[in-house]
């Protein structure tokens, strides 16, 4: 099965900021989508938002500036500061752009960081309604050709 | 942050942390070994350069602070130090600087077996990178290390009081149940 509507559905209502009605239909997904389609899809948006913030003109920021902005995503909220793990934040990011290794981090670290990061990385951009969409659109399209690749 | 019992710190120690800060590996060693074999342990040294981050953080870090003027610090220090911080555990600086700032609720990632090894590699770059943000020279070290080594006997002091207070409590409390018994 591919990204359904309701896997999209859930992640954009919770990069807009709608927590309930996140909290709704992420509930109605099953284990195994959440494990899988919907892991892709965050995987995909982390990918794309990584590289919309630290990629300019074909040229990757160095290690300072994610160094940088993970300590500034940290300051914004104590529960930030406390769940996200620097290192663990900086190792994905740099790895989305092919510098950090995430291979020793199990699933559950690395998709609580996915979603802080990503969070933070789509706030920063400041979407419209519309930019969101066509943001979730590319991004269902990119774990759309992952799952098929990985079934 | 405790004493253990009887720790002396002596000029030998206070030279040892100055080599660490000033000289070459080679002077460190050789005043490390002269405290190893004079001073029967490096129990001094441990505790001047504990309470020399201590005095050191605490001076950088003026009231009130925030958990966030941590996390700016540390990551910046990391960007200063490149490469080198590469093995360095950010949560681990942070948690050091918090603790001897006074936030206790940090004490177990301090205590955990798995961050001892590596409490003395942070508490050294702190010490070195704190000296330099602050650009001291030997004179402004020494000023440090003897305000780190009198906080380091008042605690001391403070430490024995409180044992010897705990004894005299286990000794009434023994008396009083014996007491009860008769």
């Amino acid at each position: 099965m591919g990204v359904t509507d309701k896997q999209v559905a859930a992640l954009t209502a919770q990069l807009a900021g709608r927590g309930d009605e996140h909290k709704r239909l992420f509930a109605e997904l099953d284990a195994e989508e959440v494990g899988f389609e919907y892991s892709a899809l965050v995987g995909a948006a982390v990918a794309l938002a990584v590289d919309r913030r630290f990629v300019e003109n074909g040229e990757i920021a160095d290690r300072k500036a994610v160094i940088d902005f993970v300590a500034e995503l940290r300051s914004r909220t104590l529960k930030a500061a406390e769940a996200l793990d620097p290192t663990v934040a900086e190792q994905l990011i740099l790895q989305n752009l092919g510098k950090g290794d995430i291979s020793t981090l199990d699933n559950k670290t690395v998709f609580g960081a996915q979603i802080i990061v990503l969070a933070g990385l789509i706030a920063d951009e400041q979407f419209s309604e519309a930019e969101l969409t066509s943001f979730m659109a590319t991004v269902r399209g990119v774990a759309e050709t992952w799952v098929s690749n990985a079934s | 942050m405790p004493v253990e019992p009887g720790t002396q710190i002596s000029d030998s120690h206070k030279q040892a942390v100055q080599a660490l800060i000033f000289g070459s590996e080679g002077e460190w060693e050789s005043h490390f070994s002269t405290i190893l074999e004079k001073d029967n342990g490096s129990q001094g040294y441990s505790t001047l350069l504990a309470f020399s981050v201590g005095t050191a953080v605490r001076r950088r870090f003026s009231a009130p602070w925030s958990f966030v003027d941590v996390i700016r610090y540390v990551a910046d220090l990391r960007i200063a130090l490149d490469q080198d911080a590469n093995e360095l555990n950010p949560r681990l600086i942070e948690a050091l600087i918090r603790f001897l700032l006074g936030d206790d609720s940090v004490k177990e990632t301090l205590t955990a077996s798995e961050n001892q090894e590596n409490l003395v590699q942070v508490e050294t770059l702190l010490l070195l990178a704190l000296v330099a943000e602050a650009n001291l020279d030997e004179t402004g070290v020494n000023e440090l290390l003897d305000e780190a080594a009198t906080s380091a006997e008042r605690q001391a002091e403070e430490d024995v009081g409180y044992a010897e207070e705990r004894l005299a409590a286990r000794q009434v409390e023994a008396s009083g149940s014996s007491r009860s018994f008769s």
